[in-house]
């Protein structure tokens, strides 16, 4: 075999390679590759509130799935810093999802009972449902006060990931 | 004479080969405008001569850049002008024979779209480098590029004969309406700021009830409760904003279609901001896809909420659309959303610029697609965006339209009670229209669908008083409230019955 066509083999070898892994390369270069985790969702504590505002459908190119919404802990203190995280729980795994937190001055105001400061009850997270593996998710917060213990919480739902398809499972 | 005889070929030699590398060159350019001329071709009614310009700019921006990689790699003009011509069309519809493999085969990404595209052109480089000659490589870039010259040709051939027979017979303009612009001397100190706020294929009562089923009683009850004037059997003149702007922008119907050029023309100084400024108004300008083309220089105020590349409706975009690039123009619908409700907000602040005196001229393209919400807010999937089939996907967006516009006159009128504030569509719901147009379902009688799909929403609020406007254009509406407002004495046109 002469020696360009040992470099266009060489070219055509690289490429299937590259093919084959692409997926992996750019969840992992864009941040979106997720790491699956044993996570016990057993003890769910009765103290939080919690409400899904948005969930979109999977969009761009990375079929990204955005979700929003508030939670709270009724034993929080005034003006701690809080943070809230997303899990996807399969039957044997799950994903942790981390979020951003945003001021909302309509739960405070909506539960003037517990006496809340705005600041972190809401939430908001992006994943990628690339990153997903196929299966039945049920999707729990865990949510609590930065250097405390968090609690967690079972927001009753359900997403279904199959082939390109990452839909919520309406009861 | 053998002299001279082997003397002549030499020179012809010569010659042919520079006039074939030219040609070559231009081949590649030519293919490399296939898909501009295509779509440009395809969408010539809804583009301005700014979107021409800027696209055909990019495109070729586009081939010089290939063509430049391809000559610094490959070191020969015929065989960098053939790489551009094997590598300009992947590239221009990446994203459509992207759409069609992933139909077969859903998990294939655009990643790999790119790295199948790198390698053959890789692959592709070294055969043009190594196995083709210059010779074979010249006659292919005449050949390849022959067709598509022809193909060309007959893309825009039809359009250019349709432009050279209609073009002059549509025109009827309205030169007595103009005319009264350098005879208006009235000015008062307190005339009240008016707000004309176009929203791009928000339907009339009729329409709605015939394409959705659906009764938008309780939004007209609630433009009354603030009191509105409404009318339910309005009508536009004709289905595309572009000619109904332009004409409405004039108080005068001046065409029902326009070229390019008298479009740009008519908007130079629209007969509603010439007589405006006459009065002493300021102006204010919400311009959503930046689609109203009106001189800066009328403008005290602004507002674009997006750039170039976030359009909806112009070449660019189209292209980009269809072509490796796509993923610049991907934005979250939440985005669009975003926009939507920044553009709304800014028509309630625009009730806070000045207490008398500013005209505000807000375009919406909203509740037109892409349709991205629900009644609720709430983002709805991406098959819904252009879903014309689907006459609920344009309805929870129309409802959730009904909110924000109610929300937006509320706060203009407690900030400016004497206000007028002028809500219309362009035109109706193009449902049947987009149905026949897309789909080839024919309308059984399209002159009936084309006047409810010409019905549109009317409303006026007249500083809190009555003003009849029951079945009038909105270029009607506006000469009506200009005669009250200043005297003018303008009367009413035909109506768009």
């Amino acid at each position: 075999m002469n020696k360009s066509y040992k470099i266009l083999l060489a070219f055509v070898v690289a490429g299937l390679v590259l093919l084959l892994f692409s997926t992996k390369i750019v969840l992992l270069v864009t941040g979106n590759a997720l790491e699956k985790k044993q996570i016990d969702t057993t003890i769910t504590s009765p103290d939080l509130h919690y409400h899904i505002d948005i969930i979109s459908p999977p969009e761009g190119l990375l079929r990204s799935v955005f979700i929003r919404g508030w939670a709270f802990d009724t034993k929080y203190q005034a003006d701690t810093k809080r943070q809230i995280t997303m899990i996807l729980k399969s039957d044997t795994f799950a994903y942790e999802i981390p979020t951003f937190s945003e001021s909302r001055e309509d739960v405070r105001d909506a539960f003037p009972r517990y006496a809340l400061t705005a600041n972190d009850l809401g939430f908001g997270g992006t994943f990628s449902s690339i990153a997903i593996q196929e299966g039945k998710y049920e999707l729990f917060l865990k949510v609590g006060e930065v250097g405390a213990e968090p609690a967690l919480l079972k927001t009753n739902k359900t997403f279904i990931k199959e082939g390109v398809r990452f839909e919520e499972v309406l009861p | 004479m053998t002299e001279h005889k082997t003397t002549k070929p030499k020179a012809a030699l010569l010659a042919t080969p520079k006039i074939e590398l030219f040609a070559g060159i231009i081949a590649s350019l030519i293919i490399a405008m296939f898909p501009y001329v295509y779509f440009a071709n395809r969408n010539l009614e809804l583009l301005s001569a700014s979107d021409l310009w800027i696209s055909a700019g990019m495109v070729i921006a586009h081939w010089l850049m290939l063509f430049l990689i391809n000559l610094a790699i490959l070191r020969s003009f015929e065989k960098a002008s053939f790489a551009t011509i094997v590598a300009a069309l992947p590239l221009s519809l990446f994203h459509i024979g992207l759409n069609a493999v992933q139909k077969i085969m859903p998990n294939v990404h655009y990643w790999h779209g790119i790295v199948l595209f790198i390698t053959v052109y890789i692959i592709l480089l070294l055969v043009i480098h190594w196995y083709l000659s210059p010779n074979l490589v010249r006659k292919l870039n005449l050949i390849i590029g022959g067709i598509f010259l022809i193909l060309i040709l007959v893309n825009i051939m039809p359009s250019v004969l349709h432009h050279f027979r209609t073009e002059k017979a549509d025109i009827t303009v309205g030169g007595d309406v103009f005319e009264k612009v350098e005879n208006t001397a009235i000015s008062r100190e307190h005339y009240p700021n008016m707000y004309l706020f176009i929203m791009d294929e928000f339907s009339g009562q009729e329409g709605l009830e015939r394409y959705t089923g659906y009764d938008n009683q309780k939004f007209y009850d609630d433009l009354e409760a603030l009191s509105f004037n409404v009318s339910k059997s309005s009508r536009s003149y004709t289905l595309l904003s572009r000619v109904e702007i332009t004409n409405l922008l004039n108080l005068s119907f001046l065409a029902d279609f326009f070229s390019e050029q008298e479009r740009a023309e008519a908007l130079k100084s629209p007969y509603l901001f010439t007589t405006l400024k006459a009065m002493g108004y300021d102006f204010n300008l919400i311009n959503d896809q930046k689609y109203i083309s009106i001189p800066d220089s009328f403008l005290k105020y602004q507002f674009v909420p997006q750039g170039l590349f976030q359009r909806e409706e112009n070449l660019a975009k189209i292209l980009i659309e269809k072509s490796v690039y796509f993923p610049i123009r991907i934005q979250p619908k939440l985005d669009r959303i975003d926009i939507i409700k920044a553009m709304f907000d800014y028509g309630k602040k625009s009730s806070e610029i000045q207490e008398t005196k500013l005209f505000t001229l807000g375009y919406f393209m909203f509740p037109h697609h892409p349709w991205v919400v629900n009644e609720h807010g709430a983002p709805l999937p991406e098959s819904e965006i252009k879903n014309w089939k689907n006459a609920d996907t344009y309805l929870g967006q129309l409802k959730f339209a009904n909110k924000l516009v109610l929300d937006m006159v509320n706060e203009i009128i407690e900030n400016d009670p004497q206000a007028i504030i002028i809500l219309v569509g362009d035109h109706g719901y193009r449902q049947a229209f987009h149905l026949e147009k897309l789909y080839g379902i024919k309308m059984e009688d399209p002159e009936l669908e084309y006047f409810f799909m010409r019905n549109i929403l009317s409303a006026v609020y007249f500083g809190g008083e009555k003003l009849d406007i029951e079945g009038y254009s909105t270029i009607n509406v506006l000469r009506t409230i200009m005669d009250e407002l200043f005297g003018l004495g303008l009367g009413l046109i035909e109506e768009a019955n």
